[in-house]
């Protein structure tokens, strides 16, 4: 099934170089907040794989668990071209290994497009590791844009 | 809770912080933000300029939550914040919003980010997130030094001098030896939309005479607003075109060619702006917060004693113009081309400088070709209704140093030199065929 809100534009986006970035409530009703390492859209089915590491983020993994409503933007380094997505955990998962080989991946790749645009190795540092790594699996209900301009935070779909 | 002074390199808006909120559901946001800025050791100002669901939350819920980057180690921090007020005005608006312009012009979002409030927050909480394994080892930490201290020991030093060739020379020499190897001082012209550079140091040229636009850049937009600017980490940015000129009736200005890190100071004196310092190093976070504040006591005993000074020089005695001394090639003809609509000056088609500093060579050479007179008391120029100089505002004294400089910077037949305090001397090598233009 396909799902409509999820354009084939979008799902472009979600499959080029990201920043993303999440947040959930935690219990004082505060917005806990996490980088991802990478994510993975599956426009088809609407669910969206964000891994976070849990060793680094650790208000974060203490705050969410299935059921909870988690945001996500998804930032381009290089266009600043964001959208912001929202929806229920449905699953939170240690990562398995070929999840983690693809997220050193990842890193790799993110390391070398923000070292293009002028980041330093060491502004990064704390910024990525894969230990703790979690799959954390969300339906998408909510579409936002969040390019940073007039139109920030339009919605542009929901289920 | 972290002291907020411990982190000011998290900061600088280099890295893009990240902001967390909730609406009444508890459904939550988040978003970039380009600035958190430092206010004190419990407060911060965030930029309030599109993410309306942020600010939306924030009003309703009163709190939220910053990731912040130190951008030299890499650190990141989290913190709690709960929001006071949303100010459009102000110092903190005004530094935040001119803070901003500059950084958005080195991202090349143009005036796309303009600030529509500065939002202004208690920090509750501040964490680190503790790294679980790093990319890179930690820097070195910054050395300390007493940059404060040296600041007033170099003011109370300028202030003890009343000759403006002099205070800009302790001035220059004082800022070097205080590890700022990359320096110019720059004064407003007289009709307050372009600034002169009048000296500097660690170049491979002086640029005497280089302009720059008020609003332009770093150095132009510090004398817009006159507040200081300090953009700590240039790594990721569109460079300013900070050397641009040089073409027809401009002096390219001294710069780096790869600056790192870049900060300037205005120079203000009983309220006026009476000029700008800039600094620059080819070394990201070369700079930091206790420099700029270091460079702005610089610059306000700067501002004073030139000011001090012009003042002094208007009431020194005039001295008899003695006999001009012999001219060296003296029957060597060269053209002297004066274009009034803009007071420029060319030398055998060679640009020199033009404002008020183009008036003043034009005047001196004129007298020297009609009656032969060579010597010229800064009290006499003041008072000649002919060079139309707007009284002490207009900065003679340094605009005489600016001509003689940039003069000797040409190695022309032309060259100004200073006998003694308030007196000039013009020598001429050869004989000037003066013509004045009244068009382009």
């Amino acid at each position: 099934m396909t799902n409509l809100m999820l354009t084939p534009g979008l799902a472009d986006h979600f499959a080029g170089p990201l920043m993303p970035i999440l947040a959930v409530r935690d219990d004082r009703f505060r917005a806990a907040i996490a980088r991802a390492i990478g994510v993975n859209l599956d426009a088809g089915t609407g669910r969206l794989d964000a891994f976070v590491a849990s060793a680094l983020w650790v208000d974060f993994t203490r705050a969410v668990k299935p059921g909870a409503i988690v945001a996500v933007t998804a930032t381009h380094p290089g266009t600043y071209v964001s959208y912001q997505v929202k929806g229920p955990v449905e699953a939170i998962d240690r990562a398995d290994d070929c999840d983690v080989a693809r997220a050193r991946l990842s890193i790799d790749r993110m390391l070398g497009v923000l070292n293009s645009l002028g980041s330093t190795r060491q502004q990064l540092s704390h910024m990525y590791t894969v230990e703790g790594l979690l799959r954390l699996r969300m339906r998408i209900t909510e579409v936002f844009a969040q390019t940073p301009g007039p139109d920030a935070g339009a919605r542009i779909g929901a289920a | 809770m972290i002291r907020l002074s411990n982190l000011r390199d998290a900061f600088e808006g280099i890295i893009p912080s990240v902001v967390g909120t909730v609406d009444a559901d508890g459904i939550p946001n988040v978003s970039y933000l380009s600035h958190v800025y430092y206010v004190d050791d419990s407060h911060v100002a965030m930029s309030n300029q599109y993410f309306s669901k942020t600010i939306a939350n924030v009003r309703s819920q009163g709190v939220a939550t910053v990731l912040v980057l130190d951008a030299r180690t890499g650190q990141q921090y989290v913190l709690d914040l709960s929001f006071k007020e949303a100010l459009a005005s102000g110092p903190i608006f005004e530094r935040m919003d001119n803070q901003l312009d500059v950084i958005s012009e080195l991202h090349g979002f143009g005036a796309m980010m303009k600030l529509k409030t500065a939002d202004l927050y208690q920090v509750t909480d501040c964490r680190p997130v503790e790294p679980a394994t790093t990319l890179e080892p930690p820097p070195p930490p910054r050395p300390r030094c007493d940059r404060l201290g040296r600041a007033a020991a170099l003011g109370f030093a300028i202030s003890a001098l009343d000759d403006a060739d002099a205070i800009l020379d302790a001035a220059l020499d004082g800022l070097r030896d205080m590890g700022f190897g990359n320096v110019m001082i720059l004064m407003p012209d007289a009709d307050g939309k372009t600034l002169s550079t009048v000296a500097s140091r660690g170049y491979d040229r002086r640029g005497a005479g280089a302009e720059i636009a008020v609003g332009d850049g770093l150095i132009g937009r510090v004398a817009r607003s006159r507040l200081p600017i300090r953009i700590a980490d240039m790594r990721s940015a569109v460079r300013y075109a900070a050397s641009a000129g040089g073409e027809g009736r401009s002096i390219p200005l001294p710069g780096l060619a790869h600056p790192q890190c870049q900060m300037a100071v205005p120079m203000l004196a009983r309220g006026q702006l009476r000029g700008v310092i800039f600094a620059e190093s080819e070394t990201s976070f070369a700079f930091d917060h206790d420099d700029e504040q270091a460079l702005a006591v610089v610059a306000g005993q700067l501002a004073s004693a030139l000011l001090l000074a012009e003042m002094a020089a208007d009431t020194a005695p005039a001295q008899d113009a003695p006999a001009c001394p012999e001219q060296a090639d003296s029957g060597k003809r060269f053209r002297f081309r004066y274009f009034a609509h803009d007071d420029s000056v060319f030398i055998d088609d060679d640009y020199v400088i033009k404002g008020v500093a183009g008036r003043l060579l034009y005047h001196f050479v004129r007298c020297y070709a009609d009656s032969g007179r060579c010597e010229f008391a800064n009290r006499e120029i003041r008072r000649e209704t002919a060079l139309k100089l707007p009284d002490l505002k207009d900065n003679l004294e340094t605009r005489l140093i600016l001509l003689r400089q940039r003069l000797e910077d040409k190695q022309g037949p032309v060259r100004l030199v200073r006998p003694e305090r308030g007196q000039l001397r013009l020598l001429v090598a050869g004989r000037p065929e003066i013509e004045v233009v009244d068009g382009d």
